[in-house]
């Protein structure tokens, strides 16, 4: 069941699974139809992290296509039907492409530096913490902050530590720091989950929770 | 805030107080949202292709999908992926 007209494109989720498996013609406008329905959708789909006037954006469109493409291909036999093949194709466009545009924006930042020198990434809280709070206030807030850094010095190990401030506080992404210390995104999600725990846990030991912490900045 | 950064060069001590109390600020509202059970981000990217969908017919996803929403709210990358997929969708619902 498919149909093509200048515009638009339809196949269900089968045809479009049988043609990109069969030979020859029906394969070749298949895959025709697969580029074409990703240079309709990326550029906007993108267009949020990477501007359209950027003399980069339509290089960087059409290399994510093809790379989709390929990992399309590659991964045909994962597709499970649960969505339409199209959403499953966008989702491994996206993924390609938002990838890398952090791998380019963050590829000059040190690790390090992040760690120690840098303000952190704008964050909701800055809305959440209040700005003049009374005296008994700020040292209430100082007393909360030394507390907190003193939990993470006592219970999270260094390198969770460094992955913690770069991840979470100064928001490099995850595939990012994952390239640069030689693991993965679900490896370090797993990592900062663990450690999230462990604070969680040994604030709970000490009859304490975030809530009532967080309350401290909402005076 | 030119009026606010111009304060904190002529201020260090308080714009390292600012910087501290806005990452702990942090760190406890993502301790506050901690689960014992979290997915992983390679679980979420299997099922955000089905979550987007759902939430595009108007579905309720927190109660559908509970666990792939509560990771959205804590993981930004995949947060970004799902926007750039959701609108991926409303381009392809309007051509």
């Amino acid at each position: 069941m498919r149909y093509n007209c200048a515009m638009q494109i339809n196949r269900d989720n089968e045809t479009w699974l049988a043609d990109l498996r069969a030979e020859g013609a029906e394969k070749e406008a298949a895959l025709d139809d697969l580029h074409i329905v990703l240079l309709r959708v990326l550029p906007s789909a993108l267009s949020r992290w990477l501007p359209t006037t950027s003399s980069h954006f339509e290089t960087f469109i059409e290399d994510t296509a093809q790379e989709t493409i390929l990992r399309v291909l590659d991964r045909l036999d994962t597709f499970q039907g649960r969505s339409k093949f199209t959403t499953w194709v966008y989702k491994i466009g996206v993924n390609i492409g938002l990838g890398q545009l952090r791998l380019r924006k963050w590829q000059e930042v040190s690790l390090d530096g992040l760690e120690e020198g840098s303000q952190p990434d704008e964050m909701p809280s800055e809305r959440f913490a209040s700005p003049n709070p009374s005296p008994e206030g700020m040292l209430e807030r100082k007393n909360v902050i030394e507390m907190v850094q003193q939990v993470m010095k006592e219970e999270l190990t260094p390198h969770q530590h460094k992955v913690m401030m770069a991840v979470a506080v100064q928001g490099t992404p995850l595939n990012v720091v994952a390239e640069r210390i030689g693991s993965n995104r679900n490896a370090l999600y797993k990592l900062i989950h663990d450690a999230r725990l462990r604070l969680k846990r040994r604030l709970e030991r000490e009859g304490l929770s975030p809530a009532d912490l967080l309350a401290v900045f909402n005076e | 805030m030119m009026i606010k950064k111009i304060i904190n060069w002529f201020m260090p001590k308080k714009r390292k107080m600012d910087d501290d109390a806005a990452m702990t600020v942090k760190f406890l509202k993502m301790l506050e949202m901690t689960e014992e059970r979290e997915l992983s981000c390679g679980e979420v990217y299997e099922l955000v292709d089905q979550f987007v969908e759902l939430k595009a017919r108007g579905e309720n996803v927190e109660e559908a999908m509970p666990l792939v929403k509560h990771h959205l709210d804590l993981c930004r990358e995949c947060l970004e992926e799902y926007e750039a997929l959701a609108a991926a969708l409303v381009i392809e619902e309007n051509v």
